[in-house]
C-alpha cells in the first residue's frame, strides 16, 4: 500500500516532524449515548430506551474501572475530551499518530443485526466527524471501519462507503461473533477488506461476546484478561489459517489486538507440528502465513522477571516483524512508550515495533505536519 | 480394554448404557489408525501382558502411570460416579495385577460433579501403593479452583496423591471446547482444546488454592508447556496491580509454577531447537516436565524413536528424577529394579 500523502492543516508552525512512534490500539469517546443515537436512523432513534442498548460495561472489570483515573475529563466519560487525550497521549506520551479503536461503551455490537449495522454507521460517521475530523485541528488520528459481525451484507455496505476515506485504514470486527473467523460465513468481510488494502483488526467489545469458558465460568478479572482474550484471538487465528480464509484472500490482512503477544508463538508451534500428522488442506505451514497476513499489537507488554525471557518468545513469535506497538489509551494499564519496550531490544527492534512495522502495514507516512502538541517536546526517554 | 471388562463391575440398571462417549466423537483425527503407534489393536493395548513387554521388556522404561480412559463428565451424574468406580476396581484388578504389575501404577479415576463421591474413592484406593495420583477431566463444568471442588483436592494433597487433568477425547457432556466458537476442522480443536487447561490452572492459582494447599501437585497432561508460561505473565502483570482485591492470594501466579508439572504432547516440541530450548527454559528448566509417551495414541511422544526431539536435549530429570519427586509413591519401583 502507498503511503498516503499528509493533507492536514497544522497549528504547529507549519513545518513537517519525523513520526517515530505509531499507536494502533486508542479508545476515544463521545460525552454521551446521544452522539450515537441522533445518528441512528428511525425506527431505532425514537426507541425507548435505545440509549440504554449503547450503554454496557465488560462482565469483568478491576473494582475501580478499566481506566486511567487521571483520564476523566469532567462532565463526560473517560476518552471523551480531545484537549486532554492530546496532552496525554500525543503531548505527554509523545505518540505520532493513533489509531482509534471503537469498543466498549456507547459502541457494543448489538444483538438486533439491523441495529448492529445502523449503529455501526453511526460510530463511523461519529468518528469521521469528530475525532478524524478537524475540531483538533491536526491529522494525528485514524480510524477504525466498525462492522456488524451478525449482518455481514451490511458490513460489506459499510466498508465500502468508507473506504476511499484514508483516514480509515482499517475494518472492526468484535473478537466474538458466534463462530471463528475462518468460517466461510465472514467471507464478504474479508473479500471487501482484501479489495480495499485494508487490514481488519480483531478486538474484544462487550455485547455479542460469551462469558462461559469451555470449562465453567471465570470469576475475576485478570482471570478473563489474563486468559480469556488470548483465548478467543487464537481461536480465530487458528481458525483462519486453518479453514484457508488466507487463501481464498490472499490480501486478507488481519491486526490481533490487545490478546497478548508471547503465547502466539508456542500456539502456532504447536499448530505446525498437529499439521505435518494431520495433513493440511493449506498451501504452506501455519507459521508461514504470519509475515504475510497477521500483525499483534504490543500493549500489555508482558513484564516476566527476567528480561532474558521476553526476549525468546519475541524471538519465538517474530516480533520484529509482527508487534506494532500500542497503548490502549485511555486504560488503566496504558502502556507509556518511554518504558514499555526495552532498550535492551536494541534499536532496531524497537524501531520496528514503534514504528515501522505500522507504517508498512497500514501504509503510514513518515512525516506529519507539526501541531499544537509538539509545543513541548515529547520526554527524553522516548526517543530511539 | 473392552467395554465388559468394566461393565462387570456396574450394577443394573446402569451397566446397561454404553460405557464410551454416548454419541461418538466431534472431532475424529483424521488418520488411519487412531492407535497407530501401537501397530496393534485392542488385544495389543489392552492387554496388560502385552503393553508390559513394550514398554517395560522392550521400551526400557522402569515404570509407567496408567489413565484410563471413561473420564467423561456425564449428563446422568449417577452414571458417571459407578463408571469412575468400576474403572478404579478395574485397574486394581487388571493392570495392577497383571505379570508387570509392580512397574504399573494407576490414577484414582475421580467423578469431579459428585465431590462426596470422589473424596470416597480417593480415600478407598489411597492406601493401595499401585495408585499414584487423583485424575480429573479437563472437561467439566467449573474450573478446579472453585470451591466445590476444593474438598477433592484437599482429600489427594493430604495422601500426597498429585491431581491430574486431563482430556478425555470429547465425547462428553461438555461445554464448547473453544472460546469463539466451534471448531470446524479436526487440527484445530486439537491445536486448541488443550489450551483450557489455563483456566483450570489460573483458577486453582487465583482461588488461592496453592495457598491453602502448599503440598498440592497439579498435573496438567495435555501439554501446552510453552504456551502456560506467556499467558501467565498476563496473568501476573493484572494480579500484581489488583493484588488488593486477592488477598488470600500470595504469591505471583507464575511463582506457583513449583505445584505445577506439564506432560509435553508430540505437537508441543517445536521443529526449532531455540524454541524448543525456551520451552524447557521456562518450565523451570525442566523441573516442571514430565515424560508421558502417551501410548497409544496416535500422538505417540517416542524420544527414542530418533524422531524430534532428540532425546539429549532434555535435562535428564526429564526422563525420571522428575516423576519420582512428583510420585513419592513410584520410588519403590525404582529400587526394585
Amino acid at each position: 500500500m502507498k503511503p498516503e500523502t499528509d493533507n492536514g492543516s497544522a497549528n504547529g508552525g507549519g513545518h513537517e516532524v519525523d513520526i517515530r512512534i505509531i499507536d494502533i490500539d486508542v479508545h476515544f469517546k463521545p460525552a454521551n449515548a446521544f452522539a450515537l443515537t441522533d445518528r441512528l436512523p428511525e425506527p431505532w432513534r425514537s426507541r425507548t430506551n435505545i440509549h440504554r442498548a449503547l450503554t454496557k460495561a465488560p462482565l469483568y472489570n478491576p473494582y475501580t474501572g478499566a481506566m486511567r483515573l487521571d483520564a476523566k475529563p469532567e462532565g463526560g466519560p473517560t476518552g471523551s475530551d480531545p484537549s486532554l487525550a492530546g496532552r496525554q497521549l500525543l503531548q505527554e506520551a509523545g505518540v505520532d499518530l493513533a489509531i482509534n479503536i471503537p469498543v466498549g461503551e456507547y459502541f457494543c455490537p448489538l444483538v438486533e443485526p439491523d441495529l448492529n449495522a445502523a449503529l455501526s454507521s453511526a460510530v463511523n460517521e461519529w468518528q469521521a466527524a469528530t475525532w478524524l475530523g478537524d475540531f483538533k485541528g491536526h491529522t494525528r488520528y485514524r480510524g477504525s471501519i466498525s462492522v456488524a459481525a451478525n449482518n455481514v451484507p451490511a458490513a460489506v455496505r459499510e466498508i465500502e462507503k468508507w473506504a476511499g476515506d484514508p483516514r480509515f485504514v482499517q475494518v472492526l470486527v468484535p473478537h466474538h461473533a458466534g463462530a471463528p473467523y475462518g468460517s466461510p460465513q465472514f467471507d464478504p468481510i474479508w473479500a471487501a477488506a482484501s479489495k480495499h488494502g485494508l487490514p481488519v483488526a480483531i478486538h474484544s467489545n462487550v455485547g455479542l461476546e460469551q462469558y462461559m469458558t469451555p470449562v465453567g465460568l471465570i470469576q475475576r478479572y485478570p482471570e478473563y484478561n489474563g486468559i480469556g482474550h488470548p483465548l478467543f484471538l487464537a481461536h480465530h487465528l487458528v481458525s483462519l489459517i486453518t479453514y484457508g480464509s488466507f487463501d481464498r484472500f490472499p490480501q486478507l490482512r488481519i491486526v490481533m489486538v490487545e490478546g497478548g503477544f508471547s503465547l502466539y508463538g508456542p500456539v502456532i508451534s504447536r499448530l505446525d507440528r498437529a499439521w505435518e500428522a494431520l495433513g493440511g488442506e493449506n498451501k504452506g505451514l501455519p507459521s508461514d502465513y504470519l509475515r504475510d497476513h497477521v500483525r499483534f499489537s504490543s500493549q500489555p507488554v508482558e513484564e516476566p522477571d527476567s528480561f532474558d525471557d521476553l526476549a525468546r518468545m519475541w524471538a519465538w513469535g517474530d516480533a520484529s516483524h509482527l508487534l506494532m506497538f500500542s497503548t490502549d489509551y485511555p486504560h488503566w494499564d496504558f502502556d507509556d512508550p518511554a518504558r514499555a519496550i526495552s532498550p535492551r531490544f536494541g534499536d532496531a527492534t524497537r524501531r520496528r515495533v514503534y514504528l515501522e512495522n505500522a507504517r508498512e502495514f497500514y501504509g503510514l507516512p513518515g512525516k506529519r505536519p507539526a501541531d499544537e502538541f509538539d509545543a513541548r517536546p515529547a520526554p527524553a526517554a522516548a526517543s530511539h | 480394554m473392552r467395554d465388559d471388562e468394566i461393565l462387570r463391575y456396574i450394577g443394573p440398571p446402569l451397566r446397561s448404557i454404553p460405557l464410551g462417549s454416548p454419541f461418538g466423537q466431534r472431532y475424529v483425527p483424521p488418520v488411519d489408525d487412531i492407535h497407530a503407534s501401537v501397530g496393534g489393536g485392542p488385544e495389543l493395548y489392552g492387554n496388560p501382558d502385552a503393553v508390559g513387554e513394550v514398554l517395560f521388556e522392550k521400551g526400557g522404561f522402569d515404570a509407567a502411570i496408567v489413565t484410563a480412559p471413561n473420564r467423561l463428565v456425564r449428563s446422568d451424574r449417577r452414571h458417571e460416579v459407578a463408571v469412575m468406580r468400576a474403572t478404579n476396581e478395574w485397574l486394581a484388578a487388571s493392570w495392577l495385577q497383571s505379570r508387570h504389575g509392580e512397574r504399573f501404577r494407576a490414577s484414582i479415576d475421580v467423578s469431579p460433579t459428585n465431590v462426596a463421591a470422589a473424596i470416597k474413592e480417593i480415600e478407598r484406593w489411597a492406601a493401595h501403593p499401585g495408585f499414584v495420583q487423583v485424575a480429573v477431566p479437563l472437561q467439566v463444568h467449573s474450573p478446579y479452583g472453585e470451591q466445590e471442588y476444593f474438598p477433592i483436592l484437599e482429600a489427594a494433597a493430604s495422601f500426597g496423591l498429585p491431581v491430574a487433568i486431563h482430556g478425555d477425547g470429547g465425547g462428553g457432556a461438555e461445554l464448547t471446547p473453544t472460546m469463539a466458537g466451534l471448531p470446524t476442522k479436526f487440527v484445530e480443536y486439537h491445536t486448541l482444546f488443550p489450551l483450557n487447561a489455563m483456566v483450570h490452572l489460573v483458577s486453582v492459582i487465583t482461588e488461592g488454592v496453592f495457598d491453602r494447599l502448599p503440598d498440592l501437585t497439579l498435573v496438567l497432561t495435555d501439554g501446552c508447556a510453552a504456551v502456560m508460561p506467556p499467558f501467565l505473565w498476563r496473568v501476573d502483570a493484572k494480579a500484581r496491580a489488583l493484588k488488593e482485591e486477592m488477598p488470600w492470594v500470595g504469591r505471583r501466579p507464575t511463582e506457583y509454577l513449583n505445584q505445577v508439572r506439564f506432560v509435553p504432547r508430540r505437537d508441543d516440541f517445536p521443529r526449532d531447537r531455540n524454541q524448543l530450548e525456551t520451552m524447557i527454559h521456562l518450565a523451570r528448566d525442566g523441573a516442571c516436565l514430565l515424560y508421558g509417551s502417551n501410548y497409544p495414541m496416535w500422538d505417540l511422544v517416542d524420544l527414542q524413536a530418533g524422531d524430534w526431539p532428540p532425546a539429549d536435549l532434555f535435562p535428564q530429570p526429564f526422563f525420571g528424577a522428575n516423576a519420582l519427586d512428583t510420585y513419592p509413591r513410584l520410588r519403590p519401583v525404582r529400587q526394585a529394579t
